[in-house]
C-alpha cells in the first residue's frame, strides 16, 4: 500500500492503463482513499482529452512543393563541393586556423625569417656612433674632443655643458 | 502488399531511392506537424522536418530495427527541435513569448476542432483551449515534448521514452509535472 504517499507521477501512466496489473491495483486502492488524488486523476483525465481533443494543426503547405524542396536539399548535401564543405565546418576551420596561427608565432618568437637588414649595413649598426646619428648635430664639437676612443663620453657628450666645449 | 516503414527503411539503408520517396510520403505530415508543435513556427518546422528525413536518408543504416521506425524517426525530429530551440532560446526570448506566434497566419487554435465536450463550462470554450494551449508553451522543453508525444502522437510512456532518450520513470514524471503544471495555470488545483 502507499500509505500516506501518494502515487503521483504513476497516476498518468494509471490513467493510460500502462502499469502492471499488481501497480494499477495499488493505485485504484489508493484513490479509494485519497480525495486529492482523486481530484487530481480526474483533473488530469479532462486536460489530457481537452489537449487531444483541440491539437492545434500547423499552417497548411505545398506538399509537392516541400518533397522538392527536400529532394533538392538532399542532392546538394551529397554532392558538396568539397572547398564549401570544408567551410561549414567550423570546428576543422578553427584548428586549421588555431594551428597557422601557432606556426606564425613560433616563426616569429625563433627568428627563423632572415634578418631585414643584412651584410654592411648589419655592421654598421653595431657601432655606438652610428645608431646614435642625432650626435652629428654637434659634428663641430666632436671635431675638436680628441675623444672618439671613448665611447662612454661619446654617449653622454649632449650633457656635457657648451661652456665647457673650449 | 504494402511495404513495411522497417522494410522500407532497410531499402534506403541500401541506397533505394523510391523507398525514401514512399517513407517520405508517408511520414512528412507527420514530422511537420511534430516540428511545429515544439517550434511554433512553420518556417523552422518545414527546414528542421526536412532535415530530419535528410538525417534519415543518410543515417538508415544505423536503424537496427530494435524499435520501431516510427518511434526512431520521431527521435530524429524531435532531437532536432529540441536542438533548435536550445541554440535560439535567446533569440526567440527577445522576440516574442512562443505563444504569440503564427497568430497572424491563420494557424490559432481557434480554428481548430472543438472539444466533444466542455470540461471548463466556467470559462468560455475557445477561452479555455485558447489558455491551455497557451499554458502548454510555457512548460519546459522536455514537458513540452513529453506532453505532445503524448497527446498528439499518442506514444505511450515507453515509446516516448526511446524517442527522448530517457527512462520510462523519468517520461512519467515529466508527464505528471507538466498536468500538474496545466491544472494550476487552469485554476483547478
Amino acid at each position: 500500500m502507499f500509505g500516506p504517499k501518494h502515487p503521483e507521477a504513476e497516476l498518468i501512466a494509471y490513467l493510460q492503463g500502462e502499469l502492471a496489473p499488481r501497480d494499477q491495483q495499488r493505485v485504484l486502492d489508493h484513490l479509494a482513499t485519497c480525495a486529492a488524488c482523486t481530484k487530481a486523476a480526474l483533473d488530469f483525465q479532462t486536460i489530457l482529452r481537452d489537449l487531444r481533443h483541440s491539437v492545434p494543426g500547423p499552417p497548411e503547405i505545398h506538399w509537392g512543393a516541400y518533397r522538392a524542396e527536400l529532394r533538392e536539399k538532399l542532392r546538394a548535401r551529397r554532392a558538396p563541393a568539397w572547398g564549401w564543405q570544408w567551410l561549414r565546418r567550423p570546428v576543422p576551420l578553427a584548428l586549421s586556423a588555431a594551428a597557422a596561427g601557432l606556426l606564425l608565432f613560433f616563426a616569429f618568437q625563433s627568428g627563423t625569417y632572415p634578418p631585414a637588414v643584412t651584410g654592411d649595413l648589419a655592421l654598421l649598426e653595431q657601432v655606438p656612433v652610428v645608431s646614435r646619428l642625432d650626435l652629428l648635430r654637434q659634428y663641430s664639437m666632436l671635431e675638436r674632443l680628441d675623444l672618439w676612443e671613448d665611447l662612454d663620453v661619446v654617449r653622454h657628450l649632449e650633457q656635457l655643458s657648451p661652456r665647457r666645449e673650449g | 502488399m504494402e511495404l513495411s516503414d522497417e522494410v522500407l527503411c532497410q531499402r534506403v539503408a541500401a541506397g533505394d531511392e523510391g523507398a525514401f520517396d514512399l517513407l517520405v510520403e508517408r511520414y512528412q505530415q507527420r514530422a511537420y506537424r511534430l516540428a511545429w508543435s515544439i517550434l511554433r513556427d512553420a518556417e523552422d518546422a518545414r527546414d528542421l522536418s526536412q532535415e530530419a528525413f535528410i538525417r534519415l536518408f543518410e543515417a538508415a543504416k544505423s536503424f537496427r530495427g530494435r524499435a520501431r521506425f516510427s518511434t526512431w524517426f520521431y527521435r530524429l525530429v524531435v532531437n532536432l527541435c529540441l536542438d533548435h530551440r536550445r541554440k535560439h532560446r535567446w533569440w526567440r526570448g527577445a522576440r516574442a513569448p512562443a505563444h504569440g506566434e503564427d497568430e497572424a497566419d491563420g494557424s490559432s487554435i481557434e480554428q481548430q476542432p472543438a472539444p466533444a465536450e466542455d470540461p471548463l463550462e466556467h470559462l468560455g470554450k475557445d477561452e479555455a483551449v485558447k489558455s491551455l494551449w497557451t499554458a502548454v508553451d510555457r512548460l519546459s522543453r522536455q514537458q513540452r515534448a513529453t506532453l505532445l508525444l503524448q497527446v498528439q502522437e499518442e506514444l505511450p510512456a515507453a515509446e516516448i521514452a526511446v524517442v527522448l532518450k530517457c527512462s520510462e520513470a523519468t517520461v512519467r514524471v515529466h508527464l505528471h509535472r507538466a498536468l500538474a503544471a496545466l491544472r494550476k495555470e487552469m485554476g483547478l488545483a
